[in-house]
């Protein structure tokens, strides 16, 4: 968060005579930085505050830029792990099964309470570190909105 | 100074874990996201976001220009 403040205080006499003392107090707080300091880079090297600018821009442009394509790749992996996961449990509750029938009803059922137990455990723990991941950011961001 | 920006504030990202995780979740439960009390309130933190995203770039192409122009006093 960019803060400043700037206060001026000036004293003078008014025409009967009478001392007066006037604060003149700015105060600046916001996400932007303050803009003397793009004026202070312009001084002293002439254009800089536009090359800054700029180079905001594209900051921000690799920044929007990596940021989908991170999301895209989140989004196919979590794509994979559906498919993958799916797989791997009708795979084991297949294997399950037939060695069940098999004559094995001890270890196919083992074999499928496993693949259960962790898909449950899986769902569980993912559903938390969601859950965890959304509450983190809220509180950042009410933060940050607090502290302006 | 920190980034000021939360990126992606309003849900969890996905990953392979959450996407394995999806096989049981027949009610949906796991496509939820952060809401807030009013739509005043979720303007004002989305707003707020966006100009923290391009605050948080200000500060980084100050922060290079500046290491630029150390660099080239430096050189020159």
């Amino acid at each position: 968060m960019s803060k400043k403040k700037q206060q001026t205080i000036s004293r003078g006499k008014n025409s009967n005579g009478h001392e007066v003392v006037s604060i003149e107090r700015r105060v600046f707080s916001g996400p932007l930085p303050h803009p003397d300091i793009l004026k202070g880079f312009d001084d002293i090297v002439p254009g800089a505050a536009e090359r800054i600018i700029k180079m905001a821009e594209t900051q921000m442009t690799h920044r929007i830029s990596i940021e989908s394509r991170v999301i895209n790749a989140d989004i196919k992996s979590s794509k994979r792990g559906v498919i993958f996961g799916f797989i791997i449990a009708i795979l084991m509750i297949s294997a399950g099964v037939i060695i069940t029938v098999e004559g094995e009803p001890v270890v196919g059922g083992i074999i499928m309470s496993t693949t259960l137990v962790s898909l449950v455990g899986v769902f569980v723990i993912g559903s938390r570190g969601q859950s965890k991941e959304r509450v983190e950011k809220e509180n950042k961001i009410q933060d940050r909105i607090n502290l302006d | 100074m920190g980034d000021i920006y939360v990126k992606n504030y309003l849900f969890a990202e996905p990953s392979i874990f959450e996407g394995v995780a999806r096989i049981l979740d027949f009610g949906n439960n796991m496509s939820v996201y952060n809401k807030s009390s009013s739509d005043d309130v979720a303007d004002e933190k989305a707003i707020f976001n966006d100009w923290a995203a391009i605050g948080d770039d200000f500060r980084f192409s100050i922060e290079m220009y500046e290491q630029e122009k150390t660099t080239n006093n430096i050189k020159g």
